[in-house]
Protein backbone atom coordinates (compact mmCIF):
# COMPACT_ATOMS: atom_id res chain seq x y z
CA UNK A 1 0.00 0.00 0.00
CA UNK A 2 1.53 3.53 -0.85
CA UNK A 3 1.42 5.55 2.43
CA UNK A 4 1.50 8.81 2.26
CA UNK A 5 4.14 10.33 4.31
CA UNK A 6 3.98 13.70 3.05
CA UNK A 7 7.00 16.02 4.96
CA UNK A 8 5.71 17.47 8.20
CA UNK A 9 5.03 21.11 9.41
CA UNK A 10 8.06 21.33 11.62
CA UNK A 11 7.83 24.15 14.16
CA UNK A 12 11.11 25.18 15.95
CA UNK A 13 11.68 27.21 18.72
CA UNK A 14 14.98 28.07 17.64
CA UNK A 15 13.99 29.40 14.57
CA UNK A 16 11.08 31.31 15.96
CA UNK A 17 13.51 32.62 18.74
CA UNK A 18 16.04 33.59 16.47
CA UNK A 19 12.81 35.45 14.27
CA UNK A 20 11.55 37.25 17.33
CA UNK A 21 14.47 38.73 17.84
CA UNK A 22 14.77 40.55 14.15
CA UNK A 23 13.79 43.99 14.82
CA UNK A 24 11.18 44.96 12.61
CA UNK A 25 12.80 48.03 10.86
CA UNK A 26 16.06 45.32 9.47
CA UNK A 27 12.77 42.83 8.21
CA UNK A 28 11.38 45.99 6.18
CA UNK A 29 14.29 47.08 4.56
CA UNK A 30 15.86 42.88 4.05
CA UNK A 31 12.09 42.86 2.39
CA UNK A 32 12.62 46.14 0.16
CA UNK A 33 16.07 45.15 -0.63
CA UNK A 34 14.54 41.92 -1.97
CA UNK A 35 11.53 43.24 -3.42
CA UNK A 36 13.67 46.16 -5.88
CA UNK A 37 15.73 43.44 -6.99
CA UNK A 38 12.90 41.37 -8.08
CA UNK A 39 11.76 44.26 -9.40
CA UNK A 40 14.80 44.81 -11.52
CA UNK A 41 14.81 40.95 -12.40
CA UNK A 42 11.14 41.48 -13.54
CA UNK A 43 12.04 44.00 -15.80
CA UNK A 44 15.48 42.73 -17.48
CA UNK A 45 13.72 39.38 -17.79
CA UNK A 46 10.37 41.29 -19.59
CA UNK A 47 12.80 42.71 -22.04
CA UNK A 48 15.19 39.46 -22.95
CA UNK A 49 18.16 41.53 -21.77
CA UNK A 50 20.98 39.47 -19.96
CA UNK A 51 22.78 40.38 -16.83
CA UNK A 52 25.87 40.82 -18.99
CA UNK A 53 23.95 42.99 -21.76
CA UNK A 54 22.88 45.20 -18.86
CA UNK A 55 25.67 45.36 -17.65
CA UNK A 56 27.67 46.96 -20.82
CA UNK A 57 24.31 49.33 -21.41
CA UNK A 58 24.65 50.56 -18.27
CA UNK A 59 29.06 50.93 -18.09
CA UNK A 60 29.65 48.53 -15.20
CA UNK A 61 30.59 45.08 -14.67
CA UNK A 62 28.65 42.15 -14.69
CA UNK A 63 29.41 41.43 -10.90
CA UNK A 64 28.13 44.33 -9.68
CA UNK A 65 24.38 43.45 -11.81
CA UNK A 66 24.16 40.22 -10.04
CA UNK A 67 24.96 42.04 -6.33
CA UNK A 68 21.83 44.44 -7.12
CA UNK A 69 19.93 41.12 -8.38
CA UNK A 70 20.86 39.59 -5.23
CA UNK A 71 18.55 41.47 -3.11
CA UNK A 72 21.55 42.60 -0.39
CA UNK A 73 22.46 45.13 -2.13
CA UNK A 74 21.47 48.82 -0.31
CA UNK A 75 20.48 50.81 -3.40
CA UNK A 76 21.67 54.78 -3.26
CA UNK A 77 19.03 57.07 -4.69
CA UNK A 78 21.19 58.08 -7.64
CA UNK A 79 21.64 54.13 -8.70
CA UNK A 80 18.23 53.31 -9.12
CA UNK A 81 17.76 56.76 -10.67
CA UNK A 82 20.05 55.24 -13.07
CA UNK A 83 18.41 51.75 -13.32
CA UNK A 84 15.21 53.44 -13.82
CA UNK A 85 16.37 55.54 -17.18
CA UNK A 86 18.19 52.73 -18.99
CA UNK A 87 15.39 50.51 -18.07
CA UNK A 88 12.76 53.39 -19.45
CA UNK A 89 10.66 53.01 -16.92
CA UNK A 90 10.13 55.49 -13.86
CA UNK A 91 11.66 54.86 -10.97
CA UNK A 92 8.44 53.78 -8.86
CA UNK A 93 8.07 50.71 -10.88
CA UNK A 94 11.87 49.49 -9.13
CA UNK A 95 10.17 50.31 -5.80
CA UNK A 96 7.41 47.73 -3.78
CA UNK A 97 3.91 49.03 -3.99
CA UNK A 98 2.70 50.42 -1.42
CA UNK A 99 0.16 48.24 0.65
CA UNK A 100 -3.32 49.29 0.39
CA UNK A 101 -5.01 50.19 3.96
CA UNK A 102 -8.61 48.37 3.94
CA UNK A 103 -10.96 50.14 6.45
CA UNK A 104 -13.38 48.12 7.53
CA UNK A 105 -16.44 49.64 8.80
CA UNK A 106 -19.36 47.98 11.30
CA UNK A 107 -22.48 49.84 11.69
CA UNK A 108 -24.20 49.57 15.27
CA UNK A 109 -27.75 49.55 14.96
CA UNK A 110 -29.00 51.12 18.29
CA UNK A 111 -32.07 48.73 18.94
CA UNK A 112 -32.37 51.03 22.22
CA UNK A 113 -34.89 54.21 21.49
CA UNK A 114 -36.22 57.08 23.23
CA UNK A 115 -37.07 60.37 22.09
CA UNK A 116 -33.94 62.17 22.30
CA UNK A 117 -31.14 59.21 21.52
CA UNK A 118 -28.64 61.78 22.40
CA UNK A 119 -29.51 62.70 25.60
CA UNK A 120 -30.53 59.27 26.65
CA UNK A 121 -27.24 57.73 28.58
CA UNK A 122 -27.28 54.58 26.63
CA UNK A 123 -27.54 55.96 23.09
CA UNK A 124 -24.26 58.55 23.83
CA UNK A 125 -22.47 55.16 25.10
CA UNK A 126 -23.82 53.19 21.70
CA UNK A 127 -22.96 56.72 19.44
CA UNK A 128 -19.80 56.23 21.14
CA UNK A 129 -18.96 52.75 21.33
CA UNK A 130 -19.12 52.72 17.32
CA UNK A 131 -17.16 55.48 16.89
CA UNK A 132 -14.08 53.87 18.86
CA UNK A 133 -14.52 50.71 17.72
CA UNK A 134 -14.04 52.15 14.24
CA UNK A 135 -11.06 53.38 15.07
CA UNK A 136 -9.97 50.92 16.35
CA UNK A 137 -10.60 48.59 13.37
CA UNK A 138 -9.40 50.96 11.03
CA UNK A 139 -5.52 50.99 13.30
CA UNK A 140 -5.78 47.40 12.94
CA UNK A 141 -6.50 46.98 9.34
CA UNK A 142 -3.74 49.48 8.16
CA UNK A 143 -1.05 47.80 10.12
CA UNK A 144 -0.28 44.88 7.56
CA UNK A 145 3.48 45.13 8.17
CA UNK A 146 5.63 42.17 10.08
CA UNK A 147 5.13 41.50 13.18
CA UNK A 148 7.27 38.72 15.12
CA UNK A 149 4.53 37.93 17.08
CA UNK A 150 1.93 36.77 14.29
CA UNK A 151 2.63 33.06 12.98
CA UNK A 152 2.29 33.41 9.37
CA UNK B 1 10.70 19.29 7.09
CA UNK B 2 8.96 22.11 5.97
CA UNK B 3 9.76 24.92 8.06
CA UNK B 4 6.34 26.36 9.23
CA UNK B 5 7.83 29.90 10.23
CA UNK B 6 9.49 30.52 6.99
CA UNK B 7 6.77 29.15 4.27
CA UNK B 8 4.42 31.36 2.81
CA UNK B 9 2.78 31.95 -0.23
CA UNK B 10 6.09 32.57 -2.10
CA UNK B 11 7.87 29.57 -1.16
CA UNK B 12 7.81 26.08 0.68
CA UNK B 13 11.09 25.54 2.46
CA UNK B 14 12.16 22.78 4.00
CA UNK B 15 14.85 21.44 5.59
CA UNK B 16 16.38 17.69 6.94
CA UNK B 17 16.42 15.48 9.96
CA UNK B 18 18.78 12.83 9.64
CA UNK B 19 17.44 9.50 11.38
CA UNK B 20 18.64 9.63 14.60
CA UNK B 21 19.21 13.46 15.17
CA UNK B 22 17.22 15.80 16.46
CA UNK B 23 17.69 18.59 14.55
CA UNK B 24 17.15 19.97 10.87
CA UNK B 25 20.60 20.65 9.09
CA UNK B 26 19.43 24.61 9.35
CA UNK B 27 19.28 24.14 12.87
CA UNK B 28 22.41 22.37 13.47
CA UNK B 29 23.86 25.44 11.56
CA UNK B 30 22.06 28.38 13.34
CA UNK B 31 23.03 26.69 16.67
CA UNK B 32 26.92 26.03 15.29
CA UNK B 33 26.70 29.90 14.22
CA UNK B 34 24.58 32.10 16.21
CA UNK B 35 27.06 32.90 18.47
CA UNK B 36 29.86 34.44 16.86
CA UNK B 37 27.83 36.05 14.20
CA UNK B 38 24.29 36.90 15.67
CA UNK B 39 23.37 39.55 13.61
CA UNK B 40 24.08 37.83 10.48
CA UNK B 41 22.11 34.77 10.92
CA UNK B 42 19.24 37.11 11.89
CA UNK B 43 19.97 38.33 8.35
CA UNK B 44 19.76 35.17 6.71
CA UNK B 45 16.37 34.75 8.78
CA UNK B 46 14.54 37.62 7.52
CA UNK B 47 16.18 37.22 3.85
CA UNK B 48 14.58 33.60 3.96
CA UNK B 49 11.00 34.63 6.06
CA UNK B 50 10.74 37.41 3.03
CA UNK B 51 11.49 34.89 0.41
CA UNK B 52 8.97 32.27 1.84
CA UNK B 53 6.52 35.27 2.51
CA UNK B 54 7.26 38.27 -0.52
CA UNK B 55 9.50 37.16 -3.16
CA UNK B 56 9.87 33.47 -4.00
CA UNK B 57 13.29 32.43 -4.19
CA UNK B 58 14.34 33.96 -7.17
CA UNK B 59 17.79 32.48 -8.56
CA UNK B 60 19.69 35.84 -8.30
CA UNK B 61 19.45 35.58 -4.44
CA UNK B 62 21.59 32.64 -4.57
CA UNK B 63 24.98 31.75 -5.90
CA UNK B 64 25.26 28.50 -7.57
CA UNK B 65 27.49 26.28 -6.05
CA UNK B 66 28.44 22.30 -6.53
CA UNK B 67 30.68 20.46 -8.69
CA UNK B 68 30.62 19.66 -12.42
CA UNK B 69 30.20 16.10 -12.39
CA UNK B 70 27.18 16.95 -10.17
CA UNK B 71 25.82 19.40 -12.63
CA UNK B 72 26.60 17.50 -15.47
CA UNK B 73 24.58 14.30 -14.15
CA UNK B 74 21.97 16.14 -12.67
CA UNK B 75 21.81 20.15 -13.61
CA UNK B 76 21.99 23.30 -11.14
CA UNK B 77 20.05 22.73 -8.13
CA UNK B 78 22.80 23.68 -5.22
CA UNK B 79 23.32 27.21 -4.03
CA UNK B 80 24.21 29.12 -1.23
CA UNK B 81 22.31 32.12 -0.02
CA UNK B 82 23.97 34.74 -2.12
CA UNK B 83 26.11 36.91 0.70
CA UNK B 84 28.16 40.00 0.49
CA UNK B 85 32.24 39.69 0.30
CA UNK B 86 32.45 40.87 3.75
CA UNK B 87 30.06 38.23 5.60
CA UNK B 88 31.49 35.33 7.39
CA UNK B 89 28.22 33.26 6.87
CA UNK B 90 27.62 30.55 3.96
CA UNK B 91 24.66 28.71 3.92
CA UNK B 92 24.16 25.88 1.15
CA UNK B 93 20.54 24.41 0.37
CA UNK B 94 18.51 22.90 -2.85
CA UNK B 95 16.34 25.41 -4.95
CA UNK B 96 14.58 23.21 -7.05
CA UNK B 97 12.34 26.52 -8.20
CA UNK B 98 11.09 29.94 -7.36
CA UNK B 99 9.10 28.21 -5.14
CA UNK B 100 10.35 25.29 -3.34
CA UNK B 101 13.87 25.36 -1.34
CA UNK B 102 15.86 22.58 0.76
CA UNK B 103 17.93 24.40 3.10
CA UNK B 104 21.28 22.49 4.09
CA UNK B 105 23.90 23.50 6.80
CA UNK B 106 26.55 25.75 6.26
CA UNK B 107 29.52 27.39 8.16
CA UNK B 108 31.32 29.92 8.23
CA UNK B 109 33.35 31.47 5.77
CA UNK B 110 36.95 32.82 6.39
CA UNK B 111 38.09 36.26 4.83
CA UNK B 112 40.47 34.35 3.00
CA UNK B 113 38.31 31.71 1.71
CA UNK B 114 37.66 31.86 -2.12
CA UNK B 115 36.03 28.68 -2.46
CA UNK B 116 34.37 26.57 -1.12
CA UNK B 117 36.62 23.27 -1.80
CA UNK B 118 39.57 25.53 0.16
CA UNK B 119 37.99 24.91 3.47
CA UNK B 120 36.77 21.30 4.54
CA UNK B 121 34.01 22.44 6.36
CA UNK B 122 32.21 24.33 3.82
CA UNK B 123 33.37 21.56 1.23
CA UNK B 124 32.02 19.09 3.26
CA UNK B 125 28.28 20.90 3.88
CA UNK B 126 28.18 21.41 -0.11
CA UNK B 127 28.64 18.03 -0.53
CA UNK B 128 26.36 16.94 1.39
CA UNK B 129 24.00 18.81 -0.21
CA UNK B 130 25.15 17.72 -3.29
CA UNK B 131 24.24 13.85 -2.07
CA UNK B 132 20.90 15.02 -0.83
CA UNK B 133 20.03 16.65 -3.72
CA UNK B 134 20.81 13.75 -5.41
CA UNK B 135 18.62 11.54 -3.23
CA UNK B 136 15.69 13.99 -3.78
CA UNK B 137 16.49 13.90 -7.49
CA UNK B 138 15.98 10.58 -7.76
CA UNK B 139 12.67 9.97 -6.01
CA UNK B 140 11.36 12.51 -7.92
CA UNK B 141 12.63 10.42 -10.83
CA UNK B 142 10.71 7.30 -9.84
CA UNK B 143 7.93 8.77 -8.20
CA UNK B 144 8.59 8.53 -4.52
CA UNK B 145 7.96 11.96 -4.56
CA UNK B 146 6.36 14.47 -6.69
CA UNK B 147 5.23 17.92 -6.69
CA UNK B 148 1.38 18.78 -5.54
CA UNK B 149 -0.89 20.47 -8.10
CA UNK B 150 0.39 23.95 -7.63
CA UNK B 151 4.34 23.25 -7.71
CA UNK B 152 4.91 24.66 -4.33
CA UNK B 153 4.96 21.62 -2.12
CA UNK B 154 6.62 18.15 -2.32
CA UNK B 155 4.97 15.08 -1.64
CA UNK B 156 5.43 11.35 -1.67
CA UNK B 157 6.19 8.58 0.52
CA UNK B 158 9.84 9.72 2.09
CA UNK B 159 10.95 6.59 2.42
CA UNK B 160 14.98 7.71 1.82
CA UNK B 161 16.53 6.32 4.80
CA UNK B 162 18.48 3.63 3.25
CA UNK B 163 19.94 6.32 0.57
CA UNK B 164 21.02 8.95 2.68
CA UNK B 165 24.11 10.83 3.08
CA UNK B 166 26.73 9.95 5.51
CA UNK B 167 26.05 12.61 8.17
Amino acid sequence: MNQSNNPRNYNSPLLDNLLSQIPPLEMQQVQVKLQIAARINHHLQARGWSQSYFAERMGKRPSEISKWLSGTHNFTLDILVSIAWHLGIGIRELLPEPRRSVVYSINVEQKATCAEPSRHPYGRAFARGSVILHQQLKAVSNYSGYSPYNKA
Amino acid sequence: MRLERLCGPEATIYSVIWKGSGETLFEQFIRACTGNFNAEMQEIMARLYQIGHTTGARETFFKHEGNREFVEKYGKYTYALYDKTNKNLRLYCIRFSDCVVVLGGGGHKAKSTRRWQDEPKLSEEVHTVMELAAVLLEQLRTGALHWSANGKELQGTFNNYNNEPKQ
